[in-house]
């Protein structure tokens, strides 16, 4: 049956083909009209040649009009269905993939549609071509859940899994889609095997697929998912926030990688970063064609974040590509109290002296933290409001009095943090009985490792050095990066040995080479408490005038302050694994994933120390891991952030030759050049389509000449009478 | 042709008595011009003189003159009675100028090439005036057969102004498509007639029959001079169309489609068959037979009338 490709123009021309007729009534109503006395000699005999003549007329009219109706058939282009090509299905029973790019560069707008539902689209009409004895299996490049994983003749399970397949965010790999397809098609005699695989032709990803045997190859069809085959899409790649000094509240800088995945260049593109909805900074891009440029901005960081940044790109084509999500590091100022157990008149020899002179601007050029100095009997009267953490430098359990350690507790179960060091006018015992809800462990023996009695008795426990650090815990992180600060230079003379106490939940962050713990940590309500088993002073080591004790004093505070403003590196791509590190007393993560999904990961018995590892990072975003204890509810909040994987920004496309070259495997394009993609069933019919304009012209030709014929014979008939 | 006598100028001089007049005028000087000089309708003729003439009759101013022996010769007839026969059809009122039935074109520029400004009714009614005219100069008796059939459409010859007032009221009266057949106003002229008359038949004659024929055939026998006055376009004669037409008849015939240039042949071929009949018809059955066309100026054919008659009374 002939079909019209332009139906409206065939509509036109037929409209077209009243014209003449029109103008022949017209004329014809028109004809001139004499009235004549000697009409009887007129009649009669003459009659034959007005009937002739009328004749004429009327072949030239039915001429004139077949040649406007040929000529609209022609432009109109009649095309008839004829039996299938070869990238099309024949009439017997199929077996078929169809495996959709499911990744996120398919949410391409190309002229006001995604690509995916160009590919949707088309999958599902195939899949209404099918008949009886066909079957048919649905994959996704990404696999989902709604996949189906096997050969199904049921036409509905397959537009449902069809229609319920999604996007996924993830690293795509379409050869395992291919090889997935390929072990689903086992050689059968007499069957049409296939895989459709409707894709948006993006290069990035493909990998050979090995050598197939000859009864393993299967024909491939590419469906292109495009409707323009040039794509221009510009992409935030990677952002990082470069090192400053932690001691410091000064701005960040942030460098950002743009891409630029077109032919286009020299656009300015604006790009913003944001605290959550608060805009932070801003500037402009210029990134080459098919280039990327490390763009610098700085923000403010010397104020408390959310810690959610989002930098954004104007929005292209692609607009999820366009947003990159970073834990912004912010380094607000702390007020910090010192509380020094043993003035003296001379300052240097003050128990806090060295610590304030870390702590103070003019040794810490720039330091955010504020420290006020007092006596023990000043405490009680202090108000602690706007007080992030308080260091207790050898202050007698009795000076600070039962109130003062009352306050204290009260103070850190409210979030604040607790710095405890030690020193001679602390009696362990006292100290374990008046500060037991806040101590790490219990104070036991004062060690004086520099007396020749105790070097004699304890052998291999002279080494008083600090050989072990967690460089894993957030506050001693910083310790582990570039050249390691050496603690191993600070020698102690004296510390206190502790006993780890049941119910405690603590945990200890450095040891000295004797094994014994010189720094311990524990939580106390939402607030942390850090235990120095030694003293700041010179009194029993040498620490506080080694470079390493600046560094580590601001650390530790910050830390209690909850202040650190370094858990930046929290950065990840969809589908990696994230390590997260299980505060001691946490049994779970409660983990909130974008969407509003919320994901529980168990922290493993026996493995605590052990980081604990979420594999559920399937949307780029902002993830927010809380963690649970038995009945605790006050571990600290980690924020990570998830991006896209970058390579999925470029569009640039393969051709089908280099696929096949690529695989290893026979493969065909179907689509893409828009007008067939238009019209995605017209791609699947078992059918071809051949036009026959052609036939169309010839008889427009051949009515042209003979409407010349009749015209010229008229003539010349005339010309002899 | 004098510019007074043509048929386009004459028409617009409405009183029909002011245009007969004029045209008989006009064709007395015509007359003092030709070789006719000194005729009229009812004259003396001059005739050689032969023994056994009555030499009473003997025209001595002649003889004194010229010395030659002519005798007058008067009319036996001295007082003729006549009738006008006007066909009324409806082709009567054709007019190649375009006009309507009856009248005249406005203006001669108008007018396609060869056509004429007058219809042949209004033509035959001018013509009927002027011959009206003479004949009530000499005191003749004239009556009308027009319009109506039967004894409503004629009028009886009398003579004297008041019956040639009368007369032209009724040639004005007269309008093509609304008379009856020439055939039905013969009968009456016919029937009632006690004395020769001199009947003059004012026709196309494209609707001829032979009932007509019978007629003018039964005037002549009874001794009567008939003149038939054959009244034609000249489109009809020409025919000059050039364009596929559908021609209309005037008498209700059919409508013809017609490409004219394939037909012209044939129409003049069998027109020229059709006036050749009328005329030989005229011949055989001794009536003067005068053909026109609405062009040609009045003078034409009454000049052509009276030296036929006076040919054959020679």
């Amino acid at each position: 049956m002939i079909e019209w490709l332009h139906p409206g123009l065939l509509a036109a021309g037929a409209g077209a083909v009243a014209v003449p007729i029109l103008l022949h009534l017209i004329h014809r109503k028109r004809g001139r009209k004499i009235p004549f006395s000697a009409v009887r000699f007129l009649d009669d005999t003459e009659l034959p040649t007005a009937r002739h003549i009328r004749l004429r007329d009327r072949l030239l009219l039915l001429l004139r009009v077949l040649a406007l109706f040929a000529l609209a058939a022609w432009i109109a282009r009649p095309y008839r269905e004829v039996p299938a090509a070869a990238s099309q299905l024949g009439d017997g029973p199929a077996s078929l993939v169809l495996v959709i790019d499911n990744s996120f560069s398919l949410l391409y707008q190309d002229s006001g549609e995604t690509r995916f539902n160009r590919a949707t689209a088309a999958a599902r009409a195939l899949i209404e071509t099918f008949r009886e004895g066909d079957r048919a299996a649905l994959l996704a490049v990404l696999p989902t859940e709604g996949e189906v994983g096997r050969l199904s003749s049921d036409k509905a399970e397959l537009l449902r899994a069809l229609s319920a397949l999604e996007i996924s965010y993830g690293r795509p790999d379409p050869s395992a889609a291919v090889r997935r397809a390929l072990d689903l098609l086992p050689p059968t005699e007499g069957e049409d095997r296939r895989i459709y695989f409707f894709t948006d032709y993006q290069r990035a990803g493909w990998t050979p697929l090995g050598s197939l045997s000859e009864e393993s190859q299967v024909p491939l069809v590419l469906v292109d998912a495009r409707k323009t085959l040039s794509s221009t899409n510009h992409a935030i790649l990677s952002a990082r926030l470069e090192e400053t000094s932690p001691v410091r509240a000064e701005s960040q800088p942030v460098q950002i990688d743009v891409g630029n995945f077109s032919e286009r260049g020299g656009e300015e593109i604006h790009l913003a970063l944001y605290d959550g909805p608060e805009l932070l900074t801003q500037g402009i891009s210029t990134p080459p064609p098919g280039g990327v440029e490390k763009k610098n901005l700085a923000y403010d960081a010397g104020r408390k974040l959310s810690p959610r940044g989002r930098i954004v790109l104007d929005p292209d084509d692609l607009p999820l590509d366009d947003e990159y999500f970073l834990i912004l590091r912010s380094r607000p100022p702390i007020e910090v109290l010192l509380v020094d157990g043993d003035p003296r008149p001379i300052d240097f020899l003050s128990e806090t002296f060295f610590l304030g002179s870390a702590l103070s601007p003019e040794r810490a050029a720039g330091s955010r933290v504020h420290s006020r100095t007092l006596r023990p009997a000043g405490f009680q009267s202090e108000d602690l409001k706007k007080v992030q953490a308080v260091v207790l430098a050898n202050v007698g359990a009795a000076d600070l009095g039962a109130a003062g350690w009352d306050k204290l507790r009260k103070f850190v179960e409210k979030g604040g943090g607790l710095f405890l060091a030690l020193g001679d006018r602390v009696d362990p015992d006292e100290y374990n009985r008046v500060a037991d809800a806040l101590l790490p462990a219990a104070l036991r023996l004062k060690l004086d490792v520099s007396s020749q009695s105790f070097s004699r008795q304890a052998g291999a426990l002279h080494d008083s050095r600090i050989t072990s650090l967690d460089l894993a815990h957030p506050a001693l992180r910083i310790f582990g990066k570039g050249q390691p600060a050496d603690f191993s230079r600070a020698a102690f003379k004296a510390y206190f040995l502790t006993e780890p106490a049941g119910g405690r939940a603590s945990s200890i962050l450095a040891r000295f080479g004797s094994g014994a713990p010189a720094l311990l940590e524990r939580s106390v309500g939402k607030g942390r408490v850090l235990l120095w088993t030694s003293a700041l002073d010179v009194g029993w080591g040498d620490l506080a005038i080694k470079p390493v004790f600046l560094p580590l004093v601001h650390q530790l505070l910050y830390y209690l302050a909850d202040a650190l403003g370094d858990d930046t590196g929290l950065s990840y791509t969809v589908g990696e694994s994230v390590p997260l590190r299980a505060p001691t007393g946490a049994n779970r993560a409660r983990i909130d994933v974008p969407g509003g999904k919320i994901v529980d990961v168990a922290v493993p018995k026996g493995a605590e120390d052990l980081p604990v590892v979420f594999d559920g990072t399937s949307r780029p975003g902002f993830y927010q891991a809380k963690w649970d204890g038995e009945g605790r509810m006050d571990f600290p909040i980690a924020w990570f952030a998830v991006n896209l994987p970058p390579e999925e920004s470029d569009l640039t496309p393969a051709t089908v030759e280099e696929l096949s070259s690529l695989l290893g495997i026979n493969a065909v394009g179907v689509g893409g050049d828009g007008e067939e993609a238009g019209d995605p069933r017209a791609l699947f019919t078992r059918h071809r389509r051949e036009e026959h304009w052609k036939v169309a012209a010839g008889f427009l030709v051949l009515l042209l000449f003979l409407e010349s014929l009749v015209g010229a014979l008229a003539g010349w008939r005339k010309r002899k009478s | 042709m004098t510019a007074l006598l043509d048929p386009a100028v004459l028409a617009k001089i409405k009183p029909l008595g002011l245009r007969a007049q004029r045209i008989a005028e006009g064709l007395w000087s015509g007359l003092h011009s030709s070789r006719l000089k000194g005729a009229s309708l009812e004259f003396s003729e001059h005739k050689q003189y032969n023994p056994g003439d009555e030499l009473r009759h003997l025209d001595w101013k002649v003889l004194a003159k010229s010395d030659r022996l002519f005798v007058k010769q008067f009319e036996n007839e001295t007082n003729i009675q006549a009738v006008f026969v006007v066909d009324t059809s409806g082709s009567m009122g054709y007019c190649s100028g375009g006009t309507p039935a009856g009248g005249t074109a406005d203006s001669a520029a108008s007018l396609p090439p060869g056509s004429a400004a007058v219809s042949k009714l209004s033509y035959s009614v001018s013509l009927a005036a002027a011959l009206a005219w003479l004949l009530k100069e000499q005191q003749d008796a004239v009556g009308l057969a027009a319009g109506a059939g039967g004894l409503a459409g004629y009028l009886p010859p009398r003579r004297g102004p008041k019956q040639l007032a009368q007369l032209f009221e009724r040639l004005e009266s007269l309008r093509a498509g609304s008379g009856s057949s020439l055939a039905a106003l013969c009968r009456p002229v016919l029937e009632s007639q006690t004395r020769k008359t001199l009947v003059a038949v004012f026709t196309d004659f494209l609707g001829e029959t032979e009932e007509d024929w019978a007629l003018l055939r039964q005037f002549r026998s009874r001794g009567n001079e008939v003149v038939l006055f054959h009244i034609l376009d000249p489109f009809e004669i020409t025919f000059p169309f050039n364009q596929w037409s559908d021609f209309e008849g005037l008498e209700g015939e059919a409508p013809v489609q017609v490409d004219p240039e394939a037909q012209r042949e044939s129409y003049l071929r069998r027109f020229r068959v059709f006036l050749e009949g009328v005329e030989r018809r005229c011949v055989e059955n001794e009536i003067h037979y005068v053909r026109t066309t609405t062009d040609e100026p009045l003078d034409g054919p009454l000049t052509r009338y009276l030296v036929s008659r006076r040919n054959r009374r020679t």
